[in-house]
């Protein structure tokens, strides 16, 4: 028999490798009698050795699984140590490590036991017996099997702040490849049957002020870079579909770490993909804060981002006859696309211009980044770059050295504590 | 003319009320604590007054409602120089009549955006670090070191969280600590003797969370440059997890 924490251990480790980690979009209240409640921001306890930020418990029910995956370390012909919680066991954990603030809630998982429903079923016992026994208010994150029921799904939306489905491989010929026991039709139904779920739910909450709020933070997904030779273009076509037609509130992208031998994944020896994860996630922010379309930084003839450049910085230099951008005239929208300029700097130049006619001294104060921004915009008439947009030194004077800062797997902390403080 | 005040800052914003009524001289603020009778200027005692003070908030929350706390908060930085950049700010906001904060190309604005950035981070460094001690099923206790007197701007949040339960907050530097319970939190001072009470131990579940951070680590993405940049090594003195 394992002990509680020995099973942590095994569970724990074997959860790994799920990138998601964020605990923010829910505002759930705490009630009178119980404990906990979810911020709104999201907060990071601690951060990982691998520089990942710890938010939540995260953790496999059970790490038996019938599925053969290739590119999965639980997967049922990989000789591993097996463990499965106890429904109460895990509830307490999570009750020890919340009340002692080293946890933001729990990110639940699981190897699939028997069947999926079967599965479900487990972990809808453990999230009930927090919610109800426990009286836990705290956030919860639920990763539903591939293939559950609607039934267990509107159960489990009315218990969890966030109910997600992984996509793991970007297309139908790699998961046939390597995951052939997972039917694409298995992942986009829970998530469609989420969507509609989540938009019954506003209805309802219009109507009844009372009506149990459904996933409050809606549903994400994970995408393996690297495992199969889809391109970067693929993907990107594939998360800006999940945004618009599944109301995705993030894709996360991880690199593949190699865990087995397959005819048709990379070999052991391969590095791990993290600039390639990077650029990825700087191109995911452009689709969902900037306002572009993946065709508009990627296209067939070219379908693998740069890694010497960030991708808005590509994007600029493939279309220089739009720069340079006068600061004082343009709309938020041609602000956003200047390389060195973000969410937060596009929105300050709108309200600090109001009173002035903004210099290049100006906007080195409201915190452009001058470094990039030098090449692209004009202030008052003045164009203050070492180098003329045309230059064809520019790439390189753009490209910043390898050594780059991984990017914090948390939906935008400052920002959104920025945006929530109402600042600006 | 150099206006004293009692070190609070309901005392501050009475001081600000009285700047306010006088538009021909120079002002300067500052705290009984750090006074030095100058040679030159005239100084005059600020009596603290409530109702003066709850005047100046509204005006500032009527210009933006998010006002009044990021000035508390650029107020508890104690930075050199703040109380005369918080004073220039509110200036210039009731001036314009709107939120002078986005302003950020004014030097007086940009100041006092910077000190409660810092402020701002040593709070949120609050909510994610504090790990609380178990003696019993509803007694906990934690401490901090934190770089700014953070502890009236968390209280709320963890009172929030952990209501049924009885605990504390000791802020180890400034010798001051929350203290909360079902009916609601208060700040009080500590004490000599309850500064230096000890924590609680190890459990089994203190050693769970520790290991369980271990194994939660890729090997494969090893980057402790990344990890160090947000978990500073000053702020893991009282983390379980580093221990």
């Amino acid at each position: 028999m394992l002990t509680t924490a020995e099973k942590l251990n095994i569970l724990g480790e074997a959860a790994k490798y799920d990138a998601s980690c964020s605990s923010s979009g829910s505002g759930r209240q705490g009630k009178p009698g119980g404990f906990g409640n979810a911020h709104m921001a999201g907060i990071c306890h601690t951060w990982t050795d691998d520089g990942r930020c710890l938010s939540l418990l995260k953790v496999l029910y059970s790490n038996v699984c019938i599925f053969d995956c290739a590119y999965c370390v639980n997967r049922t012909s990989n000789d591993v140590l097996r463990a499965t919680f106890e429904p109460d066991e895990l509830a307490q954990i999570v009750v020890e490590f919340y009340k002692r603030n080293y946890i933001e809630g729990l990110f639940l998982s699981s190897g699939i036991i028997k069947n999926p429903d079967y599965t479900m079923e487990q972990l809808t016992k453990t999230v009930s017996l927090l919610r109800n026994k426990y009286n836990y208010y705290g956030y919860i994150h639920v990763k539903v099997v591939p293939g559950t029921s609607k039934k267990l799904i509107e159960a489990m939306g009315l218990l969890a702040d966030r109910i997600s489905v992984n996509i793991e491989l970007p297309s139908k010929n790699s998961l046939a490849l390597l995951a052939p026991q997972k039917k694409p039709k298995n992942i986009t139904l829970p998530m469609q049957q989420i969507k509609l779920a989540k938009l019954d739910n506003a209805e309802a909450r219009k109507k009844y002020k009372k009506a149990p709020l459904f996933a409050p933070a809606g549903q994400s997904t994970q995408i393996i870079i690297g495992a199969t030779p889809d391109s970067d273009l693929a993907i990107l076509r594939l998360s800006e579909g999940l945004y618009n037609g599944y109301n995705m509130k993030r894709v996360y992208y991880s690199a593949y770490l190699p865990v087995g031998k397959h005819p048709a994944l990379p070999s052991p020896e391969t590095r791990v993909p993290l600039l390639r994860e990077h650029r990825l996630y700087q191109a995911d922010w452009l689709l969902r804060f900037y306002g572009f379309q993946a065709a508009e930084l990627l296209n067939d003839e070219k379908p693998s981002l740069d890694l010497e450049l960030d991708p808005k910085c590509n994007w600029a230099l493939n279309n220089l006859d739009l720069f340079p951008v006068e600061v004082n005239t343009a709309d938020y929208q041609l602000l956003l696309r200047i390389p060195g300029i973000g969410v937060q700097s596009a929105q300050r130049i709108i309200a600090a211009r109001k009173e002035k006619r903004l210099n290049l001294e100006d906007l080195k104060k409201l915190g452009i980044v001058m470094k990039r921004a030098q090449y692209f915009v004009t202030a008052a008439g003045k164009f203050g770059g070492r180098l003329r947009p045309k230059s064809h030194n520019l790439h390189t004077a753009l490209a910043q050295p390898t050594d780059y800062v991984q990017l914090s797997l948390f939906d935008l902390p400052t920002a959104n504590s920025f945006l929530n403080a109402g600042n600006f | 003319m150099l206006l004293l005040y009692d070190n609070t800052y309901t005392g501050f914003l009475s001081a600000v009320f009285k700047a306010f009524g006088q538009t021909k001289e120079e002002i300067a603020f500052v705290k009984e604590k750090n006074f030095v009778p100058p040679v030159l200027f005239e100084v005059q005692q600020v009596a603290t007054n409530e109702q003066q003070a709850k005047r100046v908030a509204n005006g500032l929350q009527k210009l933006h409602p998010q006002l009044p706390k990021i000035l508390y908060k650029a107020w508890l930085s104690e930075r050199t120089g703040i109380d005369q950049a918080i004073y220039q700010t509110m200036r210039l906001g009731f001036k314009i009549k709107n939120n002078p904060l986005s302003l950020l190309q004014n030097d007086w604005v940009k100041q006092t955006m910077l000190a409660q950035k810092k402020v701002s981070l040593a709070v949120e460094r609050g909510y994610q670090f504090v790990r609380f001690t178990k003696f019993t099923d509803s007694f906990y206790i934690a401490d901090l070191e934190p770089e700014y007197n953070i502890l009236p701007l968390i209280g709320q949040h963890f009172h929030a969280r952990f209501a049924e339960a009885n605990f504390i907050i000791r802020d180890k530097i400034r010798k001051t600590a929350i203290i909360s319970n079902k009916n609601g939190w208060q700040l009080v001072e500590l004490l000599p003797e309850q500064i230096n009470l000890p924590l609680a131990g190890t459990d089994e579940y203190t050693r769970m969370w520790q290991n369980y951070f271990k194994v939660l680590a890729n090997p494969q993405r090893h980057n402790t440059k990344l990890q160090q940049k947000f978990v500073p090594l000053k702020h893991r003195k009282y983390l379980t997890e580093f221990k």
